[in-house]
């Protein structure tokens, strides 16, 4: 009775600990890769005079490529855990991103890279391989299609990293830019992605 | 029989491609103007027709998709935070209106004050004609600092924050010298008008000099730290 109990808190341990479950199946000959620790979001903003650029280590995501060479990417981070160095400045941002609302900032995309098709195993490239990803951003709540190029570079064991800069606009999103002494934050943020990945075994 | 295929389909776009540079080069035109770059074709053009050599429209990427579950996680709105966030907001605004106020007044009150200084202690006839425009500035100036400072304090806080040393952090500590020195040059400045005429005058009027460009420095620290990253 009592290994089993232990056994079922474990195993609910686990489940709570684990990211979220794909609610796709992976298709046959697709290859997953799932964002690893040490992956970084941030984002850069110009206020007055100075610059704002606040960092999050709690992305998750996964990103499919199929056997056509389809790349689908999903990527999330939560909006409150962005830390700029200054506490207040961060509770502002959660305050006009209606962090408690739209606790998360969502990347959808898809891209294409046949050079990356293949099962598991297979010979992965040496040189860096540049995808345009096209999808949508969630942010705030609202969704704006978004454009990201991303290069991504393969290390030993088909962990890879991959590296992404895009502009977004706040206002597209809904959001009230702040104003710092009667002067609005800009409009364009850009955000800044450093994602490692590792491949997920089915 | 595909690579046949193939390269009907590339001679068919080179060569249309090549009539579509003759007609935009104009008769007569005298140079040679290069072809545009042929589009994706996705499918053979027509026999005897014109291919589309427009650009295809861009398709919405195909987002059907989920690799992550309920990704965004999007809750009810919760009336009462965001009752505390507009209070917070109105508040801070007037918080900034207040503050830049007192900066400015407090300044002007600095300016005259040493006027002031000057005319009755270095030689300016003590004529009295700043005393009254001190004075009014001074009351002003702290009424406006009091006003700001119950504006901040009031404003809710519907997000913690992290404890760290941030500009904020700089701003309250800023806020807290300005905060002693309004009290400290009020009671000096009474002091020192108080005792008009004794030997302690001069001193008192210097400490409270003193005691308001420390302020009006702590004033300007908790304005401009916000400036900085």
């Amino acid at each position: 009775m009592l290994p089993a109990a232990a056994i079922a808190l474990l195993a609910a341990a686990t489940a709570a600990a684990a990211p979220p479950q794909p609610a796709d199946a992976a298709p046959t000959g697709s290859l997953t890769f799932a964002i690893a620790p040490g992956s970084t979001l941030a984002y850069r903003l110009g206020a007055t005079f100075h610059e704002v650029r606040g960092v999050t280590h709690e992305v998750e995501g996964r990103a499919r490529v199929l056997s056509d060479g389809t790349v689908q990417v999903m990527v999330r981070a939560p909006v409150a855990s962005f830390d700029s160095g200054n506490g207040n400045r961060d509770a502002h941002m959660k305050e006009v991103t209606d962090a408690a609302r739209f606790p998360f900032v969502v990347l959808k995309a898809v891209g294409s890279a046949p050079s990356l098709a293949g099962p598991a195993g297979t010979a992965v490239p040496a040189e860096p391989v540049r995808i345009a990803l096209r999808g949508e951003l969630i942010f705030h709540g609202v969704a704006r299609p978004v454009e990201a190029p991303v290069e991504v570079r393969f290390a030993e064991g088909e962990r890879a990293t991959a590296r992404t800069t895009f502009p977004v606009s706040l206002t597209a999103h809904g959001v009230e830019r702040p104003a710092l002494l009667f002067v609005k934050v800009d409009d364009r943020i850009e955000i800044e992605a450093g994602l490692a990945l590792a491949p997920e075994v089915p | 029989m595909r690579y046949a295929f193939f390269l009907a389909i590339v001679l068919g776009t080179a060569g249309s491609s090549a009539a579509r540079a003759q007609e935009q080069a104009g008769a007569g035109a005298g140079h040679e103007s290069p072809a545009p770059p042929a589009p994706p074709m996705s499918e053979p053009a027509p026999s005897g027709g014109k291919p589309n050599l427009e650009p295809p429209p861009a398709s919405p990427p195909a987002l059907n998709f989920d690799l992550l579950g309920d990704a965004a996680g999007a809750r009810p709105p919760d009336p009462a935070l965001e009752r505390k966030v507009a209070q917070r907001r109105a508040l801070l605004q007037l918080h900034q209106g207040l503050g830049l106020a007192t900066l400015a007044a407090t300044a002007a009150t600095v300016i005259v004050g040493q006027l002031d200084f000057d005319d009755r202690f270095r030689g300016g006839g003590d004529t009295g004609r700043y005393h009254p425009w001190h004075k009014g500035l001074a009351y002003g100036s702290a009424a406006l600092f009091a006003a700001a400072g119950t504006a901040a304090l009031l404003a809710p806080v519907p997000y913690p924050k992290k404890l760290q040393l941030d500009t904020a952090t700089v701003h309250k500590a800023s806020m807290a010298v300005a905060t002693a020195g309004m009290i400290a040059e009020i009671a000096l400045g009474i002091a020192a008008r108080r005792s008009a005429g004794s030997l302690h005058e001069r001193d008192l009027a210097a400490a409270h000099q003193v005691v308001g460009y420390v302020t009006f420095g702590a004033l300007g620290v908790g304005a401009g730290v916000f400036l900085l990253p």
